[in-house]
């Protein structure tokens, strides 16, 4: 659920400023507000703090980051990174600012030129490279060139699609040469061909000019190759390419002395100019006049009385906190801070695949916690598919670092509990091996064996009344989130959406004799009721939402399917194992199949229950467009 | 009627059902794929566009079970 939330204004002499932002800080609970957004120049003439005496800090944040990935990372052996750390959380903002002024006019030329040379180095390889490739594959036709000095040799590169082109390029070069060329052409690979040319090098500007002007791409070797044999040209460009890859060595060499010198006070530095550069965005945030500054955010209710008491703990009097009243308009711009209890927190991280939730509608996280495991587990109903993905999600939640992994293992394990019991209800251990080895039995509730390979039915028809409630949880909290903003038109869109679902279900009832028939007529009278007070709650869209409203609760047959088809694959695991003459081959052949199942078993049950709750039910009452809940505070460390 | 008509006309419910969730899927897939280069937040969105035509499919695979079952 989403926690509660204060909005509260902090005003205070201006020379208390500092330190009241640096308690804030620490404090890490406020979000905060552009006070120049929430307090109109007529009701106070604020001005928008700035940070005196720092520069450019953006500049300098820039250089810093240009010279520090410049240089490759280096093991801190020393623990130079502690102590930067040390030395700098003890420097104020202009001492940090001066040592980054003072880093940059040591290295910034050195890396700048470093990189440089270097790239021009890579450039050159490349270009040799290219170089070597096109003259190896031209090497074959040397012999029908004329040896003539003064002549230059272009080579072109023609995709083979645009061979047509060759023709064109020929006779343009006869007019150009008054037809004192020499031109041929071959495949370089599947792709391309290489032309040569070659002319007489005082119709070289012309060539070139006409060469660039028809957007051919042109190999265009190093002057000093011209008059070289293709066999000269490669030891040249073998020469050259050693000699290239040496300086590469060398400035790596270079660079690599220069980063175990300053690679960690650079890390350290850039992190410490980029709060710096943090806290000044933020400082326009923050409203002054001649003698009082202004500071105004949210703060979770459960985080007031801490932050209240710190402020008056350090400034006694002299520091005014107050909550502020909040209008309707004010709640539409709340942050979103989810305040969930354990084990409720794994499934936020599907409400990261949606934009959060305003503040004032209901948390859906809670309601996915509860029902994403059911629906897994329906799907899956498998004791021995339940062990193993519980042991699995165990241990990946025991060793994974990444968050994200651990929150989708935590969802597993918790799947993993509805999956074993089903696997009870259904008899199931990997397919019916249990009721094979005589361990399991489908159990028999409401008069019905629940083995799903022969209880369709009553598998679809459950399948349909668990919809049919989520759904009507839907259309309930959606009805809650309108009462909320005292929507009348949504609420009665809600109630009449539910009231034709129900109208559909008695008629459908008494049309199949479960029910009475006098009950049609209530089923026609509630239908004839809710539906124009749909369409007077939502309009055509209202309609819209009805009729999908009422595919979304068949959308729920596929807990039935889903499931379904996994029992029938583990069977089938099972039937190898001893259909295949050979024991040991089917036994291989069953538990590479189990596999596969599980496997699948563990992704497509996932996807299924999370579509059932982002289509299905969200439809039903989530709007999203919140802003998640940032407090001013020193941002996570990086690894 | 017991004889092929039933697998067959299974066959036609779900085969149809599924062909057509596929081709809407691939669709919507590739679509979903360009918008998500540039704007990385319509994930969630995607994903529910992405999703809807599935119901096609599990809905051909009820009525060919029906089918199966329910016609003797």
């Amino acid at each position: 659920m989403l926690q509660k939330m204060r909005r509260i204004q902090v005003i205070g002499p201006k020379r208390s400023f500092h330190e009241v932002v640096d308690t804030l800080y620490r404090t890490g609970t406020v979000h905060l507000e552009d006070v120049s957004q929430c307090i109109s120049p007529e009701e106070i003439s604020l001005k928008k703090v700035e940070l005196e005496g720092l520069g450019d800090v953006p500049g300098i944040l820039v250089k810093i980051n240009g010279i520090f990935f410049t240089l490759p990372r280096t093991a801190d052996e020393q623990g130079l990174q502690a102590r930067f750390e040390q030395e700098l959380s003890a420097s104020p903002h202009t001492r940090v600012i001066e040592r980054a002024r003072q880093v940059i006019a040591d290295l910034e030329w050195t890396t700048k030129s470093l990189a440089l040379r270097k790239s021009d180095h890579e450039m050159a390889i490349t270009a040799l490279n290219r170089y070597e490739k096109v003259i190896r594959r031209i090497q074959h036709i040397e012999p029908e060139l004329p040896a003539l000095t003064g002549y230059e040799v272009n080579i072109l590169i023609i995709q083979k699609e645009f061979m047509d082109v060759l023709q064109f390029i020929q006779a343009e070069l006869a007019e150009i040469t008054g037809n004192r060329f020499e031109f041929m052409y071959t495949g370089v690979d599947e792709e391309s061909l290489a032309a040569i040319a070659v002319f007489n090098k005082r119709y070289s500007e012309q060539v070139h000019a006409f060469v660039f002007a028809t957007n051919v791409n042109e190999v265009r070797l190093p002057e000093d190759f011209y008059g070289h044999s293709f066999q000269e040209m490669l030891e040249m460009i073998e020469e050259r390419r050693t000699a290239a890859s040496k300086e590469i060595a060398e400035i790596n060499r270079e660079l690599e002395e220069l980063s175990h010198r300053w690679y960690w006070e650079l890390s350290v530095l850039r992190r410490y100019i980029e709060d710096i550069n943090e806290e000044m965005n933020t400082f326009g945030k923050f409203g002054e006049s001649k003698y009082a500054f202004v500071i105004q955010g949210w703060v979770p209710q459960k985080a007031f009385r801490e932050t209240a008491r710190t402020l008056k703990e350090t400034f006694g009097g002299r520091v005014a906190i107050e909550t502020l009243p909040v209008t309707p308009e004010d709640l539409a711009n709340a942050p979103t801070f989810y305040d969930n209890p354990r084990f409720v927190r794994p499934f936020e991280f599907f409400m990261k695949l949606m934009r959060p939730p305003r503040y004032f509608e209901v948390d859906p996280s809670p309601f996915m916690a509860l029902f994403f495991p059911i629906f897994f587990g329906v799907m899956v109903g498998d004791v021995g598919y339940g062990l193993i993905i519980m042991a699995i999600s165990a241990a990946v939640r025991a060793r994974a670092k990444a968050q994200w992994l651990r929150d989708l293992a935590s969802i597993l394990l918790l799947s993993s509990v509805p999956t074993i019991v089903f696997g009870f209800l259904f008899g199931e251990f990997f397919g019916d091996l249990g009721e094979h080895m005589h361990l399991f039995h489908p159990v028999t509730v409401f008069g019905v064996t629940w083995n799903r390979m022969e209880a369709v039915i009553p598998m679809l028809a459950l399948a349909l009344v668990i919809g049919l409630f989520h759904v009507f949880l839907g259309l309930g909290v959606g009805l809650y989130n309108a009462w909320t903003v005292r929507s009348k038109k949504h609420m009665i869109e809600k109630i009449a959406t539910a009231g034709v679902i129900v109208g559909l279900i008695v008629c459908l009832g008494c049309a199949a004799r479960f029910m009475p028939d006098y009950a049609m007529w209530a089923g026609i009278a509630l239908l004839l009721v809710s539906v124009p007070l749909v369409f007077y709650g939502g309009g055509v869209f209202g309609a819209i939402e009805l009729i999908s409203a009422v595919g979304n609760i068949m959308s729920y047959a596929r807990l039935m399917a889903i499931g379904m088809a996994s029992v029938v694959l583990a069977i089938v695991a099972n039937e190898f194992a001893g259909a295949l003459g050979i024991a040991a081959v089917g036994i291989v052949a069953a538990v590479l199949l189990h596999m596969m199942n599980l496997g699948m078993g563990m992704f497509s049950p996932s996807i299924h229950a999370l579509r059932l709750h982002m289509v299905e039910f969200f439809s039903k009452f989530y709007q999203g467009g919140g802003q998640l809940y940032r407090p001013f505070k020193k941002l996570e460390k990086e690894s | 009627m017991a004889g092929w008509e039933i697998p067959i006309g299974a066959a036609i419910a779900f085969g149809l059902g599924a062909l057509g969730t596929g081709w809407a899927q691939s669709r919507i897939g590739a679509a979903g794929a360009g918008t998500l280069a540039e704007r990385p937040d319509a994930a969630g969105t995607i994903f529910i566009m992405e999703a809807i035509p599935e119901t096609l499919a599990i809905l051909g695979f009820v009525v060919a079970a029906m089918i199966i079952i329910m016609i003797k």
